[in-house]
């Protein structure tokens, strides 16, 4: 194996860009607990070929580009799965989201300020879906409903979320 | 405008299910129809492509946002470096191939692997962006949003939070100690803080020189130091810097600066809102009791204490006439981890209350050579007329054992070129200590100190004329 000195730049850039790499992953594979292993072969492929990377060039560009095939690899992994991104879909998905991912901060900052409107009991729906990981049948207990009012609610949280966003990046805009 | 994009998902929200697919897509909970539905929508509606898009980083967004604390040590359920499943896969591969994987990673990213690691010697090794910082501890903290965050959830760069009530304590990726009091309300940054109510106190690390507080009107930079900031809720602004310096700076309403001033160790200010100018306020050191009691053996102290880390040379000589205050009680750390080379007389150094020069100033007690202490000077000199009485009293809380308390001029005399960094760096430098008052209380009785039966608390009440001073050394057990 070559060793390589790790510039700090290239360590910067690959910590820095953790978060959008991860969005890119998770666009295009759906799974949260996929999308994070596929992002530390991304990482490890990326170390891999960092002699292959022009300091000063695009850092984000060149490890999507590793990241989408990383992807590849994972979909044809999966084999006859229920869902499938083909190529040509996994090529449209991936353009928009670069599209998506260029306003990443923006996006956030309006996440941010959307959950906090929401009514405390939609919050602590969030909390225990994505802070504390349980299931949809684990909330739902919690909750004494459903799996499927539980997701339901969550759709419709999430929507709302969507709508808010939108509209904060429109504003944005203008 | 991108909303406009998903016009017809909107304005058709009660038939277009396409929104309750994706939900359900990201939730795993499709059928095998709603599969191929969403999968047919995706490959022949571009609009569909880019609402689907958008809202799959929107719950990345909030994935990320809802783990402030990427905690793999405490929480189970948190989301490990590698899913359950991953582990499993991972216990297939080689031995070989593990190993050669680890080390590649371990010499290559500095910290890529942290996470999942309990124990870490450097603390820039935990965070992985976009985690900047880490509660470190919590006391009785009630966060606004009622998220629990428990000690070591990581925050992350932009977290905005609201504390209700309590303490934390947050350290930054550089090392760098912030203590939240609240109610405070802060955005957090790797560099900067966004403080628009309460208290916050900075112990900033030298390669965070830089570290900057924004308040509702001002901004306080760091030049290598510890200081705290309060917002009160009228968006005034205090400052008390107990190490090192700042420059703070005021902007008007299109947030241009117009004013700015430096403020050294042991001095405070302050500015309104809306104020052209800082003004000087009372420095208290009250605020740094947690920094204190990391550094030094004392766990706590009365509001009219100062305890000030480096004494003037005039003080430390003994001379008269230094730090005035009738309010204040200074405490001055002295030299550390001494060792005595002979034995030291002492006034006080068993628990007991003595409140005459008899029972205050007489050698009744020997600290025996070989004995390893600290020393700290506590002085009060008051303004006050020659002819009218002062009185200040007040408590110090030591962490370990006082062995010896001395009051008297000869045994400040003999003992400052062993614990006072003045003397001991300039061993011909005179010394004095020619005005302390304890020894003139003889016919007078007006001083009583207190050493508790723990030996650890000591109870002051000087009363005393504008002429004379109050100036004694404790020793401390050194720490073992």
């Amino acid at each position: 194996m070559t060793k390589h000195v790790l510039s700090n730049e290239f360590l910067r850039d690959l910590t820095q860009y953790q978060d959008r790499l991860f969005a890119y992953i998770l666009t295009m594979i759906g799974n949260i607990d996929d999308a994070r292993d596929v992002l530390q072969d991304v990482n490890q492929c990326i170390l891999k070929k960092v002699d292959k990377y022009n300091e000063g060039t695009n850092f984000l560009a060149w490890a999507r580009r590793i990241a989408y095939f990383e992807i590849q690899s994972y979909w044809r992994n999966k084999g006859r799965s229920r869902f499938h991104f083909d190529i040509e879909l996994l090529e449209h998905i991936s353009e928009e989201a670069i599209e998506a991912i260029d306003r990443y901060d923006e996006r956030l900052s309006a996440l941010r300020l959307c959950i906090e409107k929401l009514p405390q009991e939609k919050q602590k729906l969030l909390v225990q879906r994505y802070q504390k990981s349980l299931s949809i049948n684990d909330v739902a207990k919690t909750w004494n409903r459903s799996g499927k009012a539980i997701v339901m609610l969550l759709s419709r949280v999430r929507l709302q979320l969507f709508d808010c966003i939108q509209k904060r990046l429109a504003e944005n805009n203008l | 405008m991108i909303s406009s994009n998903f016009k017809n998902l909107h304005t058709s929200k009660d038939e277009d299910d396409l929104p309750h697919l994706v939900s359900m897509f990201f939730d795993d909970h499709l059928s095998d129809a709603d599969c191929n539905k969403l999968q047919l929508r995706l490959q022949t509606d571009p609009s569909a492509r880019r609402f689907y898009t958008q809202y799959a980083v929107m719950q990345s967004h909030i994935t990320l946002h809802f783990n402030h604390g990427l905690d793999y040590e405490t929480s189970a359920k948190s989301k490990p470096l590698y899913s359950k499943k991953r582990f499993r896969a991972l216990e297939t591969m080689t031995y070989f191939s593990i190993i050669g994987i680890a080390i590649l990673i371990c010499i290559c990213v500095f910290g890529l692997l942290q996470f999942a690691q309990p124990e870490v010697q450097d603390d820039s090794e935990l965070f992985q962006y976009p985690y900047i910082a880490r509660i470190e501890r919590s006391e009785d903290v009630k966060w606004q949003d009622e998220i629990d965050r428990p000690v070591k959830t990581f925050l992350r760069d932009k977290d905005l939070l609201s504390m209700l009530e309590g303490e934390v304590e947050v350290r930054l990726k550089s090392g760098t100690t912030l203590i939240f009091h609240g109610p405070s309300s802060f955005r957090i940054e790797e560099d900067n803080i966004s403080l628009s109510l309460g208290k916050l106190i900075a112990d900033v690390t030298k390669k965070a020189i830089g570290f900057s507080v924004e308040t509702p009107s001002g901004k306080v930079v760091d030049l290598g130091t510890t200081f705290s900031v309060t917002v009160t809720p009228e968006k005034k602004t205090e400052v008390q810097v107990f190490r090192g310096k700042v420059n703070i700076s005021i902007f008007d309403a299109e947030g241009t600066e117009f004013f700015s001033k430096f403020l050294f160790a042991n001095q405070a200010a302050e500015f309104e809102f809306t104020a052209k100018e800082i003004n000087d306020s009372i420095f208290s050191s009250i605020d740094f009791l947690q920094i204190i009691t990391r550094d030094y053996a004392i766990s706590d102290f009365s509001e009219n204490n100062i305890l000030q880390e480096n004494i003037p040379d005039a003080v430390a000589a003994g001379l008269f006439d230094q730090y005035e205050d009738d309010h204040k009680v200074f405490i001055f750390p002295e030299k550390k981890n001494i060792l005595l080379e002979s034995d030291v007389q002492a006034a006080i150094s068993r628990p007991g209350t003595y409140q005459n020069e008899r029972e205050i100033s007489r050698n009744r007690d020997t600290i025996p050579d070989g004995t390893r202490v600290d020393s700290f000077r506590i002085y009060f000199n008051p303004v006050g007329h020659p002819q009218n009485m002062v009185t200040v009293q007040g408590k110090i809380h030591f962490n370990r054992p006082v062995i010896g308390i001395l009051t008297s001029n000869e045994q400040l005399l003999k003992t400052s070129s062993l614990f006072s960094s003045l003397i001991v760096d300039s061993p011909s430098r005179l010394t004095f200590h020619s005005s302390n008052k304890t020894e003139k209380a003889k016919r007078q009785h007006i001083d009583i100190i207190s050493l508790s039966d723990d030996r650890k608390v000591i109870t002051y009440k000087f009363m005393t004329y504008g002429k004379y001073v109050d100036d004694l050394r404790v020793l401390i057990e050194s720490e073992r």
